[in-house]
């Protein structure tokens, strides 16, 4: 019995012909998107759970400010790591520091030097294994990663490419700097793409003390409570308050630095280390929307595909009416007619599968691409297997069903008569064609909006002119490579400044002004630029004048307007400025620019002139001969640093990884818009030739009695038009509730114009006359005396 | 043994209301060969759907083979078909997706006969149809009068005690018409009962009596002399 039912079940799929050719591609599409999508989905929402007992590690934020000065950090002073590592703070077991690493980028192995990336590299403290146990040590100890102050923690990755082995144990690495060996001590599998802590290069936290050269009053690293560069973690005791531990933390600041004003003292909140990667210090949930988006797209895009398939099944369940029938009356029950369609569904959901698999394997690299995750999806996994197989029952519970019952239900003398009861639920296909249609609506409005806003991102005023520069990151003897790399011909001008602008200016509160509030914690970006800088970069002085060369301006300011308006003074120019221990006063504002994502508003900024501080090229061509140029940069590199590899990024590429999110977002919706909107035509082409074939006989007869063509194509295409305009009806508010939503995250932003609702609706009544007309059209040319003669 | 008693069939729709059967008294017994004949929509099919037990009548009783069937639900009635009557269309109803063999084996299958004996059971009903050579062949590559005896095979593969034949012939030219009635005259012969609806006397011929209906009402019987 069983093969005979797939026998038939095969056979009848055949005999579908491009029906089951639509449904098998379709749902193949649909499957293999949103596995795919939920992938994703499943991957940022298990973020940094590999850690074990991560539910019970934090990190400490700190919060800065009140009112609308707050800000929350997702880093602490290095004191707080002490305090929370001592015992002190009573529920906490165990407390590590990592930081950031910027004294040194380049390493030499043997007699080969490597740049290294900046964000690869990293300080931890020596335990920092106890708390983040989830990084598998494949050789030396993870409870003494670090056995000497001279080790060096190594993944697997760098161990590689360094010894051309993973067990790198013993082997040695010179920071080129300073010419100080490093012995590796531990070597780590890479970090999985769910890990928010991605360090391949890890010097342990004892290094980065001996480099410390003070600050202000605090002569050691561990003292110093002025530095927020610490990401500080803490693994509690099973039911520890974490806001218990927060308030302790603050205690302890306070103890320790009584004296200070009450605005200089900041607050400690602990943050899950599982939510660190979707939701902000301050509990916006910026990542989880994004999560909530890819997981609605792929359930909107897998109900996309079951309503198809609901609606080809239903549509062709009409022409086996007969079918039925028959069977009924030679002995079929309901129950051997259920199981037989409901095979049938199954077979045709494997062959999807089947096809689905092939598809993953195809998108793989755009997936890649797409999300930027490098590991992670392998059709092998048993994880994408469950996925793949609970997207298969759910479809064949969704779609299987309701069709397998509706046609084992067909009364038997009806059906004989060629009448199906499908007839009857031509109501609800019209509802599904609708829903269906509202989604790819929706969609398309989503498209449009977000392609409006990237353009409007691209075409925003930066308050200066990014293009053709590249720029060179030094270590010392800046101002003079400056003044002969600027001689070069193919050179406009070289200007300086402390750091890159889009990789993140630090910022302070130790500012002071006539009239400050006092106790305000006013945050403010600050950078060190040389005297060309700001007339270099095409920025505009709206107040003031620049900064003059010499030694006159070292205690001169410059602020940008977000900051003359946010610190509440008028007629800035003039009025004395503190920053740090310098006393001085503000000479000049410039015009805001733009030096973080879209979603962010300009901030404070103040520009001082400190060009010995400065380690960054901004080298302007002439736009013509950039190769020269960058030739010729790489010339005096090797004359200055014959040690260390030239390496120079380009400004605009900076800029458009700023926004890079955005153009994903975009690039991903697009993606989806076109696959909901291809896999919604296919629903409606099977429906409209379903109900084209049904109605072959009278067209025939409309044709004998003397309708033309184009009246024959309106009667056909009425009806769907009619759906899709509902659709659209419905679609179009809710796409725009979205949308706003959307665009809230973004401080600069385009408003939703009507325009975007007509080009929405025209461009899905567009795609669905073109779906529809095509079988109208075939329709209507039909010979009227072959249709006639076919019934 | 069939026997209805003032058997009625109401069709309601929306706007009309129609009497297909007005009070039908009849007796079948085993082994007879009944033909029903009348004018169009008089009836015939909507008797015919009733006794072969595809609808349920809207009043009167329902006799079949000493069971009570007139209030039964589909599934029971379902359940009773099964095995027990064949049916003839005057369209064949084969399924186009099936070939002849498979048509002839379906009702086996829902049957659960077992493999060997099914295949004896529906090869010895394609030889006695005389369509064995043709029995890979799909219903379109057939006859008019290939795919009734594919059709009367399927009737009788599960040897019913009873045959219903609505217009069997209606479709086919005379001597395949001729050969069909001869088919059905020799399945009477070897006792299996059959009820046949026709609109041609001389097929009428061929059975012990004739029911003639007119407005869903028995009006004459002839018995064959
Ligand atoms: N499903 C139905 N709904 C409404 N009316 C019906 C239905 N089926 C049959 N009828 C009506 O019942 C009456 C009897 O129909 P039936 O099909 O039994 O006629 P018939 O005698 O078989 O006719 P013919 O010789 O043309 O096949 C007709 O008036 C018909 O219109
Ligand atoms: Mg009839």
């Amino acid at each position: 019995m069983l093969t005979n039912t797939l026998k038939l079940a095969w056979r009848n799929l055949k005999a579908g012909g491009w029906y089951s050719a639509l449904n098998v591609g379709g749902l193949a599409v649909v499957l293999a998107v949103s596995v795919l999508l939920l992938w994703w989905v499943k991957d940022e929402l298990t973020f940094d759970r590999f850690h074990p007992a991560a539910d019970r590690i934090y990190r400490v934020n700190s919060r800065h400010g009140t009112g609308a000065d707050e800000q929350y950090w997702r880093t602490a002073p290095a004191p707080i790591g002490v305090a929370a590592a001592s015992g002190r703070v009573p529920g906490v077991e165990k407390a590590i520091r990592t930081a950031g690493l910027y004294d040194f980028n380049t390493l030499r192995v043997g007699d080969q030097t490597y740049a290294e990336r900046n964000e690869d590299l990293g300080y931890a403290d020596e335990n920092f294994l106890d708390v983040f146990g989830g990084f598998r040590v494949l050789y030396g100890s993870a409870t003494q990663p670090f056995p000497t102050p001279n080790s060096v923690v190594l993944t697997e990755e760098i161990a590689q490419k360094y010894f051309g082995t993973a067990n790198a144990i013993g082997k040695t690495v010179t920071v080129v700097d300073s010419n100080r060996v490093f012995t590796v001590g531990a070597v780590l599998a890479n970090m999985p793409d769910n890990s928010s802590y991605r360090r391949k290069i890890i010097f342990p936290m004892s290094l980065r003390k001996r480099l410390f050269t003070g600050n202000g009053p605090w002569k050691r690293m561990d003292d110093d409570w002025g530095n927020f560069s610490f990401a500080t973690y803490v693994k509690v005791a099973p039911g520890v308050d974490p806001a218990r531990v927060g308030k302790t933390l603050d205690d302890i600041q306070r103890a320790a630095r009584g004296q200070s004003e009450p605005g200089q003292l900041s607050n400690y909140r602990l943050q899950t280390l599982t939510t660190q990667h979707l939701y902000e210090p301050d509990g916006h949930d910026t990542g989880m929307q994004q999560v909530r988006m890819m997981g609605l797209i792929a359930l909107l895009l897998l109900s996309i595909g079951c309503i198809n398939y609901v609606n080809l099944t239903t549509a062709r369940a009409t022409r086996r009416a007969r079918e039925v029938g028959v069977r009924k009356v030679v002995g079929a029950e309901s129950g051997h007619l259920m199981r037989q369609l409901l095979v049938e569904s199954l077979l045709t959901l494997l062959l999807s599968l089947t096809l689905a698999v092939g598809l993953i394997q195809l998108l793989i690299p755009y997936y890649r691409e797409l999300t930027g995750k490098t590991l992670g999806f392998s059709i092998l996994d048993p994880q994408v297997w469950l996925f793949l197989v609970g997207a298969l029952l759910i479809t064949l519970l969704l779609a299987g069903v309701y069709p397998a019952l509706l046609i084992a239900r067909f009364d038997p003398i009806r059906s004989l008569r060629g009448r199906g009861a499908a007839g009857a639920h031509a109501g609800l296909r019209r509802v599904l064609v609708v829903t269906q249609f509202a989604l790819a609506t929706a969609l398309i409005f989503s498209t449009i909006v977000i392609g409006n806003q990237l353009a409007f991102l691209q075409k925003r005023d930066l308050g200066f002119n990014k293009e053709h520069i590249f720029t060179i990151q030094t270590n010392d003897k800046t101002e003079s490579f400056r003044k002969v790399l600027a001689n070069e011909s193919s050179i406009r001008h070289v200007a300086t400044a402390m750091v890159e602008l889009t990789s993140g200016m630090g910022s302070t509160s130790d500012t002071e002004w006539d009239g400050k509030t006092p106790g305000r914690s006013f945050m403010m970006n600050q950078i060190s630029v040389s005297h060309n800088f700001v007339t270099d970069m095409g920025m505009k002085l709206v107040a003031g004048r620049n900064f003059r060369e010499g030694k006159a301006d070292s205690l001169a300011f410059i602020i940008n307007e977000t900051a003359v308006r946010d610190m509440g003074i008028t007629d800035p120019v003039g009025k004395r400025f503190k920053l740090h221990d310098w006393d001085g006063q503000i000479i000049g504002v410039v015009k805001d620019f733009v030096f973080q994502s879209a979603r962010e508003k300009v901030t404070p900024t103040i520009l001082f002139f400190r060009p010995e501080w400065n380690g960054t090229l901004y080298v302007r061509t002439t736009g013509q001969n950039t190769k020269q140029a960058l030739a010729a940069a790489e010339r005096l590199w090797k004359q200055k640093n014959p040690q260390y590899p030239f390496e120079y990024t380009f400004l605009d590429e900076s800029y458009d990884r700023l926004y890079k999110a955005e153009q994903r977002t975009g690039q991903l919706f697009q993606f989806f818009a076109g696959v909901a909107i291809l896999i919604s035509c296919l629903g409606l082409f099977g429906l409209a030739a379903y109900t084209a074939e049904q109605r072959t006989k009278e067209i025939g007869v409309r044709k004998v009695l003397g309708a033309s063509i184009p009246s024959i194509v309106g009667l056909l295409s009425k009806d769907f038009l009619t759906l899709v305009l509902v659709a659209i009806v419905i679609a179009s508010p809710l796409a725009w509730w979205a949308m706003s939503k959307w665009l809230q995250e973004f401080a600069y932003k385009v408003t939703i114009e009507w325009w975007v609702f007509a080009l929405a609706g025209a461009l899905a009544v567009g795609i669905a006359l073109l779906t529809v007309s095509f079988q109208s059209i075939k329709a209507a040319l039909t010979d009227p005396v072959k249709s006639l003669r076919s019934e | 043994m069939i026997q209805t008693v003032n058997l009625q069939k109401l069709f309601a729709t929306e706007e009309v209301e129609t009497t297909a059967l007005n009070g039908i008294n009849m007796d079948v017994k085993d082994g007879e060969f009944v033909a029903i004949m009348g004018p169009s929509g008089c009836g015939k099919s909507t008797l015919l759907n009733i006794i072969g037990l595809l609808d349920n009548p809207s009043e009167g009783e329902y006799n079949f083979y000493g069971t009570e069937v007139s209030k039964m639900t589909e599934r029971q009635r379902a359940q009773l078909r099964k095995g027990s009557i064949g049916f003839v269309f005057q369209s064949f109803n084969l399924i186009d997706e099936l070939t002849v063999y498979e048509n002839v084996e379906l009702p086996l299958l829902y049957l659960k006969t077992p493999a060997d004996e099914r295949k004896a059971r529906v090869e010895e009903a394609l030889n006695r149809m005389n369509i064995m050579h043709r029995r890979n062949h799909f219903p379109q590559q057939l006859s008019g009068g290939q795919q009734q005896r594919t059709a009367i095979a399927r009737a009788v593969v599960a040897k019913p005690k009873l045959i219903l034949a609505d217009e069997p012939t209606g479709n086919l030219d005379s001597k395949n018409g001729e050969e069909v009635m001869k088919l059905l005259g020799e399945l009477n012969d070897e006792g299996t009962t059959i009820i046949m609806v026709t609109h041609s006397p001389y097929d009428a011929g061929f059975a012990h009596r004739t029911v003639n209906l007119f407005d869903g009402k028995v009006v004459t019987e002839n018995i064959r002399v």
